[in-house]
């Protein structure tokens, strides 16, 4: 904003001149960035983030999401003087293959990336080729926040544990919605879906994988057809894998041709799946967030009757995180930001279903008398599964990929 | 001209260019750029596509990331639903441009009613940016889309059929959004060229030797036309086979087409898959390599068969065939206008949407809420495409000018020699090229710098501003120029004061042409960039899974807002100031 008021129309003129000197693009790489030492302590780290701008690398999928992070950026700049870019990323991968393409490239700081949306298999390759600050989250004064004990996948992604290496965001469970004015009854179990599917052929879809909700349903299902779930926690192996997922292909088998377009086509996220309910193109969809309907609503984006179930058996729950890679410019201000978004008003702001929906990580009974009235507070939104039922861990990330490969291998033709 | 005069020629040295002074160093520069980029691109893409890629520690060549590539699930498939998608959309953008030419201005005068409708109708057309057409597109045609909500309102539809249009299998959709797109294109090209041609003698001795007008254009005019306009022509072909960003949204999802499927395999964590996208693009080469062959087969068989039906010698068309044809021609000209104008109507009506479900014809409540929400985050990217695009276009201008003033002092044939590597970017695929470029640039540290966006998006606008400004340069008539040299005038006056005010309509279109490449540019956007670096375009693409057809509404609607106003205030800009009379006639 400063830049443009600065040079204004000017600044245009020159360049429609072809003049080269347009150093104004937003987000470039400073040429010569500096480099940040780590600080060794908070108060440290909010001294030295002044001043520095933290591009966020976050799936830039959902408005309301990115609504959010902007509201984030300005309460931070306000505050710290830090400033927050979105970058918006298609996938997540995206992020971690670019900081492990500079680590190839020998970029060992000045990095690109300095606050990165992450779990699971993302998560798990980061820390395995060592690409990640820290650990840092016994810095933020925030942190002290979360119950670890009670709420274990806030330090434990998909069975990795985080090790101080991502800071906890958000918490996630497995929904399903349905329209309750067209869909008297949605199917509760995985089996009882196929049922439906034959009684109500192209109403229902998932993401195609890689997608992350389209791979959940692929677990989900993994979950509730094999006999011994807890083989799930452990790495894959290659010479098992056949045998134990046997009954998830023999079902999808069975399932897609009774799918949207005869399962000739998926769409691409579970969000265009929403909009596809929309549109009255099918009846069924999930999310992470079991809030995503109630808060979709909010904004006109589904019918009112819209509401969220959870399957029978339970679903599959995570957490999401924010890590700091390793050759990140902006470490103190990335520090500085992933406290801030773990902070109690920021958490709360984040649950309301008007804003995004997102539950929190936050244990209740460690907040302020006054910062726990707020959650309190807080409306559930009609569409929002009063009962979550029992939370099902993620399977090893290893799964995701095995799945995803042979999910493309069987489906891709 | 008797031969033996020629020795009084000016270019007569070895290496004329060398007498040119410090102006023979922008072509050169820009000529240097062009190569050496598609070659680095391709060398990077190369070398790791056959297992040399030191920082992966692998440094024996071998085939195995070549075999990754062909044994990847999907991958034939996708390289046949690309072929499919790219050389259908390219012949029938060929077919319908040429046709409505023949229908409706034969001559490229423009002057009567329809040359004047159908310049007019596709202009708008060209300014719209592909990806505003893709989304309204896509709205338009799918099973709950726009068609099927205005039906609903007569038959009885309250549920959205099942079928697939959108995303199919064969990449048709994408056929036809890339057809809409290029039609234009191609039209414009060779309206422009049809000028170089001196249609009308031709065809009017062709008329005396009893030859009907339908029949001898054909004949006569066509072989001409396609030889100038055979160059665009096979971009249109490269690019609709390297095409990204429409694919994402129309094309096929299982697989996806091959470009799709490289930016997926760059975006994987697992940095071996960055060895099979390289794989992959090598076989993306191959594929565009594979498609201009068959292309040029299929002149040669073109050509054969033109030949035969020329010496047969009839005179006329059966006039049944001729007014099918004609009609034919018509309806796909209407039909490619409408559905195009209609895309982004239906991004616009969005746009202003406060609730539209199925089946209404319209939302049931209108609000400008969407544009207030989404104003927050626009100001970054609106700022990014608008300062590439001037910065890039300005050089590019600047460049192009450089080039056809040499091309004027050296005499046309010296520099014209070299002129095909001014469009390499445009033949290169994009994909395959780009994605080594990006392994190039990021080795030295300069991705998401501006020098990176500069240099990626100066590889595209410069050919399309060459393109624009090239043709009506070399048409201006040599006498203005030479006569003010008589007068007394060095050579950068005869350049600024008569040359440029003469060619001031097309200079205005060559630097609009410039701003509009930029500001959709996709693909070099997003690999130079690193993310970091965003625009519009990138932004309308990341958006495009959220669900949300009002914000996409904005985002493409301002892109074609902005595209819009470029090429108005070009018009109005390129419009011929007279002062009181009409400027001197030539005889």
């Amino acid at each position: 904003m400063r830049l443009r008021r600065q040079f204004g129309r000017r600044a245009i003129m020159r360049m429609a001149l072809g003049a080269a000197s347009v150093a104004g693009l937003r987000g470039a790489v400073p040429r010569r960035a500096r480099a940040d030492a780590a600080p060794g302590d908070y108060a440290h780290a909010l001294e030295q983030a002044r001043g520095e701008t933290v591009y966020f690398n976050a799936w830039g999928g959902d408005q309301r999401i990115n609504d959010y992070i902007l509201w984030a950026a300005a309460a931070l700049e306000r505050r710290h003087g830090v400033m927050l870019r979105q970058v918006k990323l298609k996938d997540t991968g995206e992020a971690v293959a670019r900081v492990l393409a500079e680590k190839t490239a020998g970029r060992a700081d000045g990095g690109s990336v300095d606050l990165i949306w992450i779990n699971g298999e993302n998560f798990a390759a980061m820390k395995s080729n060592k690409l990640l600050f820290g650990p840092f989250t016994a810095l933020l004064p925030n942190f002290g926040l979360v119950d670890a004990e009670r709420n274990p996948t806030v330090v434990l992604d998909f069975t990795v544990p985080t090790e101080g290496l991502e800071s906890p965001w958000g918490m996630a469970q497995f929904t399903f919605f349905y329209d309750s004015a067209k869909v008297p009854a949605p199917p509760r179990t995985i089996a009882a879906l196929l049922d439906w599917a034959q009684q109500n052929p192209g109403r229902y879809t998932y993401p195609a994988p890689p997608d992350f909700i389209g791979v959940t349903f692929l677990k989900q299902a993994l979950h509730e057809l094999i006999a011994d779930p807890a083989s799930l926690q452990k790495p894959v192996e290659e010479a098992q894998f056949a045998a134990i997922t046997a009954p998830l292909w023999a079902y999808l088998d069975r399932l897609h041709p009774l799918l949207w377009r005869q399962g000739g086509a998926f769409p691409d996220s579970a969000t265009t799946q929403r909009q596809l309910l929309n549109d009255g193109e099918v009846d069924l969809y999930m999310a992470f967030n079991p809030a995503d309907a109630s808060s979709a609503i909010a904004q006109q984006l589904l019918p009112e009757t819209v509401r969220g179930y959870v399957p029978a058996a339970g679903s599959i729950a995570n957490t999401h995180f924010l890590a700091i890679p390793f050759n990140a410019n902006a470490k103190a201000g990335a520090l500085v930001a992933a406290d801030f978004l773990l902070a109690p008003e920021a958490q709360a702001r984040k649950q309301d279903p008007a804003i995004w929906g997102d539950p929190t990580v936050l244990a209740l009974d460690r907040l302020k008398p006054e910062d726990r009235a707020v959650f309190e507070k807080l409306p559930r939104g009609a569409a929002t599964p009063t009962d979550l039922g029992r939370a099902l861990p993620e399977p090893h990330p290893s799964w995701v990929e095995a799945l995803e490969r042979q999910w493309i291998v069987g489906y891709s033709h | 001209m008797d031969r033996g005069l020629l020795p009084l020629r000016p270019t007569q040295r070895r290496w004329p260019i060398l007498g040119a002074g410090p102006l023979a160093l922008v072509p050169l520069a820009i000529q240097a750029i062009l190569v050496g980029s598609v070659c680095l691109g391709l060398l990077f893409l190369i070398l790791p596509a056959l297992g040399y890629l030191p920082a992966l520690g692998k440094s024996a060549f071998d085939f195995a990331p070549l075999r990754a590539a062909l044994a990847y699930p999907g991958l034939i498939a996708a390289m046949i639903a690309t072929l499919i998608s790219g050389v259908l959309a390219t012949v029938v953008a060929l077919l319908l441009a040429l046709g409505l030419i023949a229908v409706l201005d034969p001559l490229g005068l423009g002057d009567r009613g329809g040359g004047r409708w159908l310049r007019r109708s596709m202009l708008a057309l060209i300014a719209t940016p592909h990806i505003a057409i893709a989304i309204g597109l896509a709205f338009l045609l799918s099973p709950s889309g726009w068609l099927i909500r205005i039906a609903a309102q007569f038959l009885a539809i309250d549920q959205a059929p099942d079928y697939l249009l959108v995303n199919d299998r064969h990449g048709l959709a994408l056929a036809l959004a890339l057809a809409i797109k290029e039609t234009p294109f191609i039209l414009a090209v060779a309206l422009s060229a049809l000028r170089r041609i001196d249609a009308e003698p031709q065809l009017r001795l062709c008329r005396s030797l009893g030859y009907s007008a339908s029949a001898a254009w054909p004949k006569i005019v066509l072989p001409q036309l396609y030889r100038l306009i055979r160059m665009p022509v096979f971009a249109v072909l490269a690019y609709g086979l390297s095409v990204a960003d429409m694919a994402i949204i129309l094309g096929p999802s299982l697989p996806p087409t091959l470009p799709v499927l490289i930016l997926r395999l760059i975006a994987d964590p697992d940095l071996a898959s960055r060895l099979t996208a390289s794989g992959a693009g090598l076989l993306q080469i191959g594929l565009v390599l594979a498609a201009f062959l068959l292309w040029r087969g299929a002149e040669g068989l073109c050509a054969w068969a033109a030949h035969r039906a020329v010496t047969r010698g009839r005179r006329d068309l059966p006039t049944s065939l001729r007014w099918i044809a004609r009609l034919l021609i018509l309806a796909a000209g209407v039909g490619v206008l409408v559905l195009g104008l209609a895309s982004i109507a239906g991004v616009a009506v969005w746009s202003i949407t406060e609730v539209w479900r199925f089946p209404e014809a319209l939302p049931a409540r209108f609000s400008l809420a969407t544009w207030i929400r989404v104003f927050g985050g626009l100001a970054d990217p609106l700022w990014n495409s608008l300062a590439l695009a001037f910065a890039t276009s300005g050089i590019a201008m600047v460049a192009a000018v450089a080039c056809l003033e040499l091309e004027d002092r050296l005499g046309a044939v010296a520099a014209r020699r070299s002129q095909w590597i001014l469009f390499l970017p445009l033949f290169a695929p994009e994909m395959g090229f780009l994605f080594g470029l990006q392994i190039a640039a990021s080795a030295g540290g300069l991705t998401g710098t501006v020098g990176a966006m500069l240099w990626f998006h100066l590889l595209f606008v410069f050919p399309y501003v060459f393109l624009t400004l090239s043709e009506p340069w070399r048409a201006l008539d040599g006498r203005y120029a030479r006569a003010a040299r008589c007068l007394g005038a060095g050579r950068w006056r005869v350049l600024l004061r008569v040359k440029a005010p003469l060619l001031r309509a097309p200079l205005a279109l060559s630097l609009a042409v410039g701003l509009t490449v930029s500001l959709v540019l996709y693909l070099p956007t997003v690999l130079a960039g690193a993310g970091r670096i965003t625009t519009l375009a990138t932004e309308t693409v990341a958006l495009y899974g959220s669900g949300d057809r009002r914000v996409l509404g904005v985002y493409a609607l301002l892109q074609t807002m902005l595209a819009a106003a470029i090429f108005g205030a070009a018009i109005l800009a390129g419009r011929p100031r007279l002062f009181g009379r009409k400027p001197p006639a030539m005889p």
